[in-house]
């Protein structure tokens, strides 16, 4: 798991992997996976400004990628190549390429918050932020998008390509950041996914509670994200108890078959 | 060479790179579709130098001179023309109009009401019209944009006047200053200025080019900075049931084109040319060896087909 992680963050993976070290794999990658650009390219420009100047205000519409645009002097040809990489879909009337500032917004907040913190490979374990301050770090981020919380929602949770290539895989991608960068135990198998999962809910529900709350009084979700986490970890000590009560009793229950049939 | 939007009919000759010449042997099989053709040279030219893709180019897995090539390719097609609608539908069971809708609503061209510039698009091998006239009536009926212009660019004059003849029909596009049809080899695009366009889309004719790599290049020359190349072509099918099922129906096409249109040895072609282009990936990878950033692609129907797009930065 950790290689895994290791190689998802730090590099860019070939189509076929090979059994030694290869330049390849070990490559920085080019773009922020899963967008297609980087921090210098036209398009990243154009999100990050339309995020933060204009999301505010008009929400994720068209016409905020449009002043976006108009306010760095750029053709509105530049619709068609941020929406490229996505198809329309039936149950959608937003554009291609408000589809990708959903997207821009979920994965580039992703980066932000990791970007200045060294992971557990390179330094000490201490030394890294607790994972309820990065779950509040990450709430924190869309305080200044407090009116258009409730809209994002609303487009992430129809079924469709974005919800499923889109929102679901950049939560998981996000509770594995907040664990693999945070002074958080890992594990392994079951427990690796199962920890997730929970830290997972705890930020999917916290982040409606904002939406309930509108945004105002931000301490009160600050106090309800900490308060979800804290029940999950207290859920991750049962289900370890669980585990390794299910676990010894399956080594016993092997042990007596064998005795049964080593008496013959 | 002949750029067009026609899925059916791309009857460019394939010139063929180093990754993409095919063995003699494999054009000695062909020969016997081409055999009664009076366009196409049943030998193999022999070149002096003994290298054959400096003087020869491919027609479906036919070696041909490359001289000879935009004759018979224009020749095929220009007879084909009057019949295009009809036989685009019946070979393709009419989804070809589902891909090119998908394909419009995908690239969702057209200037914004609030943005300042109106947009120059160039639609490549488009002689029908089929591809330009859609993204003109999407940019218009979406976002009320009536400024925009289209270079409609075919090597086959006979294919724009198709197209000319559709819009006069229609009664919109024709004699309209926003629009032009230009005569153009899509290789080259001589009329066109570099750093000109705004978005360049091919649908279903970069397959046909003599040289493809050649017209990628030219693409990325006339795009301006932030232009968007499109690309809507034949590609590798993806599932092994969609494959077997499509090799079937691939033996009837041939057939189907002579009762229709009376051509089997462009429906011949049609059917070599989509197995010889390159396959998703590779295709991505030429595009990217063109200069174009952010590049990607989705297949559509299984692979049958994919849409390629990639961004001059």
């Amino acid at each position: 798991m950790l290689l895994n992680r290791i190689l998802s963050k730090n590099v860019k993976l070939s189509i076929n992997r090979a059994f030694h070290s290869n330049t390849l794999e070990y490559a920085k990658a080019a773009t922020l996976s899963p967008l297609t650009y980087n921090k210098d390219s036209v398009q990243y420009k154009i999100l990050s400004n339309a995020l933060n100047k204009w999301v505010p205000k008009k929400g994720f519409t068209d016409e905020a990628i449009t002043s976006s645009l108009n306010e760095l002097d750029l053709s509105s040809s530049l619709f068609s190549v941020l929406g490229s990489s996505n198809s329309p879909s039936i149950f959608r009337s937003i554009s291609p390429a408000v589809m990708e500032l959903l997207k821009f917004q979920l994965v580039s907040k992703r980066y932000q918050l990791t970007e200045n913190i060294t992971p557990y490979i390179e330094t000490a374990k201490d030394k890294l932020p607790s994972l309820e301050t990065l779950l509040i770090e990450r709430l924190k981020m869309d305080q200044p998008l407090n009116n258009q919380l409730s809209s994002l929602f609303n487009q992430l949770i129809i079924p469709s390509p974005l919800l499923f290539n889109v929102a679901l895989p950049e939560l998981f991608n996000l509770s594995d950041d907040l664990i693999y960068f945070s002074n958080e135990k890992d594990h392994h198998d079951m427990a690796w996914y199962a920890k997730r999962l929970g830290v997972s809910c705890a930020y999917v529900s916290s982040k409606l509670y904002m939406v309930k709350n509108n945004g105002e009084n931000f301490d009160k979700t600050i106090d309800f994200a900490k308060d979800k986490l804290h029940r999950i970890m207290n859920l991750g000590e049962y289900y370890n108890n669980t585990e390794e009560y299910a676990w010894y009793t399956l080594m016993v229950s092997m042990n007596l078959v064998k005795a049964r049939l080593a008496r013959g | 060479m002949l750029p067009r939007c026609n899925p059916f009919l791309g009857i460019r000759p394939l010139l063929l790179k180093s990754s993409y010449t095919i063995s003699v042997s494999g054009a000695t099989s062909a020969q016997r579709w081409f055999s009664q053709s009076p366009l196409i040279s049943s030998t193999p030219p022999i070149d002096q130098n003994n290298d054959e893709t400096a003087t020869t180019t491919h027609f479906g897995s036919k070696i041909v001179p490359k001289l000879e090539k935009e004759k018979m390719v224009g020749h095929v097609f220009s007879s084909v023309a009057s019949k295009y609608d009809l036989m685009n539908d019946v070979m393709s069971l009419g989804i070809h109009r589902l891909w090119k809708n998908h394909f419009i609503n995908k690239l969702d061209p057209g200037k914004r009401l609030t943005s300042k510039q109106p947009l120059n698009f160039i639609d490549v091998a488009g002689g029908s019209g089929d591809i330009a006239f859609g993204i003109l009536d999407y940019a218009k009926e979406k976002y009320h944009d009536q400024v925009s212009t289209m270079d409609i660019v075919d090597i086959n004059p006979d294919m724009l006047k198709e197209g000319e003849k559709r819009a006069l029909d229609q009664g919109r596009y024709y004699n309209d200053p926003r629009v032009r049809f230009m005569v153009q080899d899509g290789e080259k695009l001589d009329a066109i200025e570099s750093n000109s366009k705004d978005i360049y889309t091919i649908s279903f004719g970069i397959r046909n080019f003599t040289d493809i790599q050649a017209g990628l290049n030219t693409a990325y020359r006339v795009l301006k900075p932030g232009g968007l190349f499109y690309c809507l072509e034949f590609s590798k099918i993806e599932n092994d049931l969609m494959d077997l099922a499509y090799q079937q129906w691939a033996k009837i096409l041939p057939v189907m084109g002579s009762v229709i249109a009376n051509d089997f040895d462009s429906y011949q072609y049609l059917v070599e040319s989509i197995e010889r282009f390159p396959n998703q990936e590779n295709f991505k990878t030429m595009i990217e060896k063109a200069g174009f950033q952010s590049v990607g692609y989705e297949s559509l129907t299984f692979g049958i087909c994919a849409i390629h797009w990639g961004v001059k930065i």
